[in-house]
């Protein structure tokens, strides 16, 4: 093998072995190791090895879309669904189920910051930002839609969407935390 | 009713076979044997070991310096997969007693 189909091959299998699916991270490991074996063949090997990384990332997208998407749905009906369901069926009167919903928010959005996080610890960030944000985002849109838009000042709206954003962040770091102890414990 | 394991694909089935009555092989020697890419051979690996009919383990380098690699070994419920898959269905039996 020429020594630029070497470094071509080291390339791609770099690329290939890079920052993998936490659930992947081993398998990730035992393709590099054979490739550090291989005499011959080791571009086609890091080629091959390129496009199972490829669908383990396509695969990790489509999961990691869907754990948002239910995360948004959690937050965002959670408290709804608690307040109605429980002034409905005549357990509490609409005060005390009103004073349940904030809490409900808070709970709703640690929880699903803490459960996304734990699978995916490196995108805390962006959980927390899309969990936060999300339920408040699709709400105003719905509201305006309907002509029943809230009249929030944009100050008031912004500590919100803070405060939001930043109780799925406590979520998401817990969440992170347990899933890289998690990870590290399995890794032994 | 227990739900009806499913059915492996050929290739799964071939790497089964390989690894069959052998202790631990690598990877690369299981690609070779089956003709499998590393593209293709991985996947099945992997599920292989998420349904419980292979395990693997990382065994030190023969060589000093070289480093671990993962090997791959048939388990029980891999052996009778196998057997199940290899073993001729009630259907083709009725059929080829007809």
């Amino acid at each position: 093998m020429t020594g630029n189909r070497r470094d071509l091959a080291d390339r791609i299998m770099s690329l290939a072995v890079s920052n993998p699916p936490a659930v992947r991270g081993e398998w990730a490991d035992a393709m590099h190791a054979e490739f550090k074996a291989l005499e011959k063949g080791r571009l086609s090997w890091s080629l091959g090895c390129l496009v199972a990384a490829a669908r383990w990332r396509a695969a990790g997208e489509a999961t990691y879309a869907a754990a948002l998407g239910t995360g948004v749905v959690f937050v965002g009906a959670l408290a709804p669904l608690c307040y109605f369901g429980a002034v409905l069926s005549g357990l509490l009167s609409r005060g005390e189920a009103a004073r349940m919903v904030m809490p409900l928010i808070v709970v709703a959005l640690v929880l699903a910051g803490f459960a996304i996080a734990l699978n995916w610890p490196r995108r805390r960030l962006a959980t927390a930002l899309i969990v936060g944000l999300g339920p408040s985002l699709i709400g105003n849109a719905l509201l305006a839609i309907t002509g029943a838009g809230l009249r929030v000042p944009t100050l008031q709206m912004l500590v919100i969407w803070g405060v939001m954003v930043g109780l799925g962040y406590v979520g998401a770091l817990a969440g992170a935390a347990l899933g890289r102890r998690r990870a590290a414990r399995i890794a032994r | 009713m227990p739900a009806a394991p499913r059915k492996l694909s050929p290739q799964s089935l071939a790497v089964l076979d390989v690894l069959h009555g052998r202790e631990w092989l690598y990877g690369l020697e299981v690609a070779a044997a089956t003709g499998l890419k590393s593209g293709s051979l991985y996947p099945i690996l992997i599920r292989l070991a998420e349904r419980g009919l292979l395990e693997s383990r990382w065994l030190e380098p023969e060589r000093p310096g070289r480093p671990a690699r993962h090997a791959y070994r048939i388990t029980g419920a891999g052996r009778s997969a196998l057997a199940a898959a290899r073993r001729p269905s009630a259907t083709s039996l009725a059929l080829g007693g007809a």
